[in-house]
């Protein structure tokens, strides 16, 4: 089995799964989200978390497929097991019981993902691109913003959801922010330091090897042309 | 090189930055301390001499949002005016100004250090991620500043601690995507950094 089949299965599995908890969940434990913005609010926080999995899971088989982006095994590993996490925490409780470190925890490994792919993405760029030579300074500094903006994106879609969803997202204290900041950030500082030693031992076209984003590339100019 | 006019915009720059944020530092909030921290030290280190055009660019915007920063802070300090909405938008858009303007300064530092090479698109990208990373380690240390102190000195409400900035921010970036695409401004380079 090649490492893309075995990605599939990782990914068909995790659609699996996610999809009979949230069935489960509705049919038997009576999930249904019972906000205070209206019958349209109460539909879109109840699917709020289930479509996009869906969407993200899609949309890897579908990048790779069309040879956009191939993502590697371990970040559609990890990518399974936040997005696993995640749903799970919601379905079973698991935010509101382990209310102190499961949203630290999901948040953390999926800052790694994330970080992960700002980097891949950067070096494979970096690869087929001759106008790009980065520096070590750099990649640091690409891939802590990169998480970051997706950390800060996150925030904002807990706030809109606490906001107009009626939802508790943020459990109503300015210190969840901080301490997810917190989460995000160490996260990407692991996998700039990991990617920094691991520049050492192998070469960019060593550890992007396998991953073609010419087509991505050709996309982004084909409507910014600069 | 950089003409005599431009050396002396980027020295007034970092004597006037370095001015605003020490007195940034007086006032509630920390993050312009920060942000004019980090302006300084990227001013006062990189041989003034050697910043491009587009370096002195960010660093007049930069000087434009320390500054704005610093009279909303000291403004929002009065009693009088705490709460009041105006000096708080001033608050808000001025320090995505200056976290923009830092974001294009350090990118524009890497750039003319030498080694690092990106084209225009990345350019912008880059400077986008920065300035949020900036965002981030604001937003973080007012709420350590708030949790350490046992304060409540958060003036701006959730929707101005990241959402609104990050739409001034991206709406920066995308203007400088605009100006690059049509090739209005001439973006920084390496050539001709040291070696």
């Amino acid at each position: 089995m090649n490492r893309w089949k075995a990605s599939e299965t990782a990914i068909l599995a995790t659609i699996a799964l996610l999809t009979s908890a949230f069935v489960y969940a509705l049919l038997v434990e009576g999930y249904w989200y019972d906000g205070t913005g209206g019958l349209l609010a109460d539909i879109v926080k109840t699917f709020d978390s289930i479509l996009p999995t869906l969407g993200i899971l899609y949309l890897l088989i579908v990048l790779h497929r069309k040879d956009y982006f191939t993502v590697p095994f371990l970040v559609v590993l990890a990518i399974c097991t936040v997005l696993i996490l995640h749903n799970l925490g919601i379905y079973l409780h698991l935010y509101d019981h382990f209310i102190d470190w499961w949203d630290k925890v999901a948040h953390f490994i999926a800052s790694l993902v994330v970080a992960s792919i700002g980097l891949l993405l950067l070096l494979s760029a970096a690869e087929c691109r001759r106008d790009l030579e980065l520096t070590p300074a750099y990649i640091v500094l690409f891939t802590m913003g990169f998480t970051a903006t997706f950390g800060m994106l996150w925030e904002v879609y807990e706030l809109w959801s606490d906001e107009f969803l009626g939802s508790t997202m943020q459990y109503l204290s300015y210190n969840d922010t901080m301490q997810d900041i917190i989460a995000d950030l160490l996260g990407a500082a692991v996998v700039s330091i990991g990617g920094l030693l691991e520049l050492r031992r192998h070469t960019p076209s060593q550890i992007v090897e396998g991953i073609n984003i010419d087509r991505l590339i050709g996309w982004f100019k084909k409507r910014l042309p600069i | 090189m950089m003409s005599e006019h431009g050396m002396t915009w980027s020295l007034a720059g970092s004597v006037a930055a370095l001015t605003l944020a020490m007195s940034s530092a007086l006032t509630m909030d920390p993050s312009g301390t920060v942000i004019g921290t980090v302006i300084c030290i990227l001013l006062l280190f990189r041989h003034l001499g050697h910043y491009g055009v587009g370096m002195a660019t960010f660093n007049i915007a930069a000087l434009a949002g320390l500054a704005s920063l610093t009279v909303g802070n000291v403004l929002l300090m009065m009693p009088v005016n705490v709460g009041c909405d105006p000096w708080l938008d001033l608050f808000v858009f001025s320090r995505s100004v200056a976290l923009f303007a830092a974001g294009g300064l350090m990118t524009s530092c890497a750039l003319i250090r030498g080694g690092l090479r990106l084209n225009p698109f990345m350019f912008v990208i880059t400077i986008y991620l920065t300035a949020n990373l900036l965002l981030s380690l604001c937003v973080l240390g007012l709420l350590l500043f708030d949790f350490l102190s046992d304060h409540v000195i958060i003036i701006d409400n959730r929707w101005m601690m990241f959402i609104i900035s990050d739409v001034f921010i991206a709406l920066g970036a995308f203007t400088l995507l605009l100006l690059a695409i049509r090739q209005h401004i001439p973006l920084p380079t390496n050539e001709g950094a040291e070696p």
